[in-house]
């Protein structure tokens, strides 16, 4: 009886969620392609620049064929219908450049793009985890204050100009690697390095203060007293604490990461979506930057729903969709 | 519980974690030790897996690589030259009889009759083929191709156009067979199409078979670099062998130090202002012509290119287009005698505060440009300020093209700064009939000359190059007199290469780069 009602709960967790989901994405379809449709210019000879992009000029009856083509000349909500009922039943249209499926070009460089995130994401957490723990140490000592220093100067330094010092350095002078492109494991290492660099820094100053935090909480002391040793305060509890908050700001990462990706991407000429947002924000290619914004809108809502759920299995106090636990015994938890 | 939740957690990110490494187990296509492989870095890729030469602007990118060949070319003085085509005639207004060369081959080692041409010109009006161009197809506006023996073709168009054989020129006309899988694009040129992924890398390998002698190369590869300043680290770095578009700045500093393997040309691409003459302040012609004279043309270049990146320009064509520059034109820097025409048209400043007026009002003009060309934002803000001097206000802005297109033909800004290639097929009527003539789409500015008007339609309707010739000097002369466009430079290409990179040079119109010549030297 009792796993059939919290199943019925789940289920109505879930759905609510779903629903959430769904309506941020329309939200954000609404929006962005409202903002495409008011974009300045004529929208025809958009899709001719995308086209021909070494065009300046079109005959009006080019342009006229595209707007009939795109029915550019129905009115906003008219156009709007059309492009979300196609999109809805996966029809996510055609690139204007290349004409080839948004689906396809998407599939192509996704995986790039998750090889890059993926390596930058682990390599720059497992730096800011060990930075920040030697730091938390010893607060105030000469390591400490190197962690700090590292991360400061991690976060005022662009990627793009980290980049081309990287490329400088390693590709220019020392031709130890490749200073573009992809391929080979070499091709990802300034890139990743890179990336991973920006991910250290924001991570090795947040992770700090909440260990900080977590050291000065009371029951540390309490676990003192009791003899528990220093190091299994620090790694049964402190770092247990300390990664609750920073799971979410891990998490809020992992989505800037793919910001991160555009510039990464393109200083490095590798493929992926960044490069590929970039390119199709540059020729004013609509259907690709509708697709690639749902998709980024899409990942966000994701890992914040994946998030609630993992800090739910670190922290027993938070459960995931616990407004309808707390709705079903009938009252607010404190 | 919670050990077991996270070491599934571990193990699924492992399981990302090698996914995402497979893909790098994904090598691209290595050349063969021994074999001569020339890296170029290009700053822009192709648009597709298979872009089809026909379709869209596919056709510059393979032309460039010499994958892809039309039937007439352009000379390096922008010329016609014969290309697929061995010679060609005019017959009447609407007709022209083109001959073939003989014993052209294409990739797949078949020869290349007139049938085979006609078929590929056919392709451009079939909808749904891959190398279906509605813009193509209204440029050569061909009506009928009719195939006379196996060598020679006639040509009939819709109206009669004497820039039909220059349209041929344009990348997109190419002769091409249908592809099969194993060679998806087969052309005629010096290097057979391998493979290319979108906005990034297009290779190719050597076509022994060539019609005009053996390729020293036996592969290209070719590199988008969109960013110039990585461009010239990978060229340090030795990824490639040569980099077409150069930084200026660092361009600028091997020449000074007479360092690197530079190549520079001046190209047909121009830098201009097109200016609204219908109404506002513009519309007044002593104001526009001393605005052309307070522009320090070389001090843009210098500011703006690093004085390597531009030249000058006298009028809307280069001085080494040789076919149709009108070599006699120039628009000079003269300051005094700027204030001097102001000052005669009653153009003054009568307040005080430094700013001229015009019918009894301070002049503050809205000048425009828009993002893409690296140049175009100096240009603007040097121009601000050399109209400052002038006693002219100046509010300049960045936005988008057709947005400034749209504000100047509403009179909402005075002036265009815009990057354009004046004669990309290398006939001179496309520039001027599609920006000044009366009433035509692009004339933003509202200027009507009934003169220049008939001497576009003269130019239009001679087939005698020298008549023209003559039409084409004067519509030069009016444009510098009555300036609807104030042309401001030509765009240099500046290209570096290893120090082995041999028979490169570049082409004025940007149309050709691997050519039959192209080799780097042991």
């Amino acid at each position: 009886m009792k796993t059939s009602k919290s199943g019925h709960h789940l289920f109505v967790g879930l759905a609510g969620r779903l629903g959430a989901l769904a309506c941020v994405l329309f939200g954000v379809s609404l929006i962005t392609f409202t903002i495409t449709f008011f974009a300045p210019g004529d929208k025809a000879a958009a899709i001719a620049h995308a086209r021909y992009p070494d065009t300046q000029s079109f005959a009006p009856e080019i342009l006229e064929g595209i707007r009939q083509e795109f029915a550019l000349n129905e009115p906003f909500f008219t156009q709007y219908y059309l492009w979300l009922s196609r999109f809805l039943s996966g029809d996510f249209g055609n690139s204007f450049a290349s004409n080839v499926p948004v689906w396809e070009i998407f599939v192509s460089n996704a995986a790039e793009t998750l090889t890059l995130t993926l390596t930058a994401l682990v390599l720059g957490l497992i730096c800011a985890f060990f930075l920040s723990a030697i730091a938390v140490w010893r607060p105030g000592s000469l390591a400490d204050r190197f962690a700090v220093a590292l991360a400061s100067i991690g976060a005022a330094m662009p990627n793009y100009w980290l980049g081309l010092l990287l490329i400088l350095f390693f590709a220019a002078h020392l031709n130890w690697l490749p200073a573009y492109g992809t391929g080979t494991p070499a091709h990802l290492v300034l890139p990743a390095i890179t990336l991973a660099f920006w991910v250290t820094a924001s991570q090795t100053r947040l992770l700090r203060s909440f260990m900080l935090e977590a050291k000065a909480a009371p029951y540390v002391e309490t676990l003192r007293l009791r003899g528990v040793s220093e190091r299994e305060i620090f790694f049964r509890h402190v770092l247990r604490h300390a990664c609750v908050p920073a799971l979410t700001m891990i998490g809020l990462d992992v989505a800037s990461l793919l910001e991160g990706t555009v510039i990464v991407e393109l200083t490095f000429a590798r493929g992926g979506l960044g490069s590929l947002l970039a390119g199709s924000i540059l020729t004013r290619d609509y259907p690709m930057i509708l697709f690639l914004v749902l998709f980024s809108a899409l990942v966000y809502v994701i890992l914040n729903t994946l998030i609630e759920v993992v800090q739910d299995l670190l922290d027993p106090r938070k459960t995931f969709l616990g407004r309808h636990r707390a709705a079903s015994s009938g009252g607010e938890r404190p | 519980m919670l050990n077991r939740k996270l070491k599934s957690a571990v193990t699924v990110m492992m399981g990302l974690g090698a996914m995402a490494f497979a893909n790098l187990a994904v090598m691209p296509e290595a050349a063969l030790a021994g074999e001569k492989t020339l890296r170029v870095a290009i700053p822009f890729g192709p648009k597709s897996s298979v872009p089809d030469p026909r379709a869209r602007q596919n056709g510059w990118l393979s032309n460039r690589a010499g994958v892809s060949e039309t039937l007439i070319g352009l000379g390096y003085d922008m010329t016609m030259q014969p290309r697929l085509a061995e010679s060609f005639e005019n017959v009447s207004p609407t007709e022209w009889r083109v001959k073939l060369r003989p014993g052209v081959k294409f990739h797949d080692g078949s020869v290349m009759t007139a049938a085979d041409v006609k078929a590929s010109f056919e392709k451009i009006d079939v909808e749904g083929h891959p190398g279906h161009n509605p813009r193509l197809s209204r440029l050569l506006g061909i009506e009928e191709i009719v195939v006379e023996d196996d060598q020679t073709l006639l040509f009939k168009t819709k109206k009669p156009s004497s820039a039909f054989l220059w349209s041929l020129t344009e990348p997109s006309a190419a002769v091409l067979k249908e592809g099969t899988e194993e060679l998806p694009l087969i052309g005629t040129g010096p290097y057979i199409f391998v493979s290319a992924e979108t906005e990034k890398r297009y290779e190719t390998r050597k076509f022994a078979d060539y019609w005009g002698g053996e390729p020293k190369l036996d592969h290209i590869v070719m590199d988008a670099l969109s960013d110039p300043s990585v461009a010239a680290l990978a060229l340090q770095a030795g990824d490639v062998d040569l980099v077409t578009n150069y930084p200026e700045p660092d361009f600028a500093k091997l020449k000074e130090e007479g360092k690197g393997q530079l190549f520079a040309a001046p190209t047909t691409r121009l830098f201009f202002f097109q200016v609204r003459t219908a109404d506002g302040p513009l519309a007044n012609k002593a104001l526009r012509q001393a605005i052309s004279l307070g522009l320090d043309r070389e001090t843009i270049v210098k500011a703006s290119l690093s004085g390597v990146g531009g030249e000058k320009a006298n009028a809307i064509f280069p001085g080494t287009m040789a076919s149709w520059a009108n070599t006699g034109l120039s628009l000079d820097y003269d300051p005094a005698k700027a204030a001097a025409l102001l000052d005669e048209a009653g153009i003054m400043d009568t307040n005080g505060n430094g700013i001229r007026e015009l019918d009894g009002e301070d002049i503050s003009l809205k000048l425009r440009s828009y993002e893409g060309r690296a140049a175009l934002r100096p240009t603007l803000e040097i121009t601000q300020a050399m109209l400052q001097q002038l006693g002219i206000n100046a509010e300049i802005a960045m936005a988008e093209y057709d947005a400034n297109n749209e504000a100047l033909k509403a009179g909402d800004i005075d002036m265009h700064l815009q990057a354009w290639g004046t004669a990309p097929l290398g006939d001179p009527n496309y520039f001027p009939s599609t920006l000044v003539e009366s009433g035509v789409s692009y004339n933003f500015s509202g200027y009507s000359n009934p003169e220049l008007d008939e001497l576009l339609v003269k130019g239009r309707e001679s087939f005698d190059d020298e008549v023209r010739k003559s039409h084409y000097d004067r519509i030069q002369e009016i444009i510098n007199e009555d300036l609807p466009l104030i042309p401001v430079f030509h765009k240099t290409q500046v290209s570096v290469g290893n120090g082995k990179v041999e028979g490169f040079q570049i082409h004025p119109a940007e149309t050709y780069f691997v050519t039959v010549d192209l080799d780097l030297a042991d």
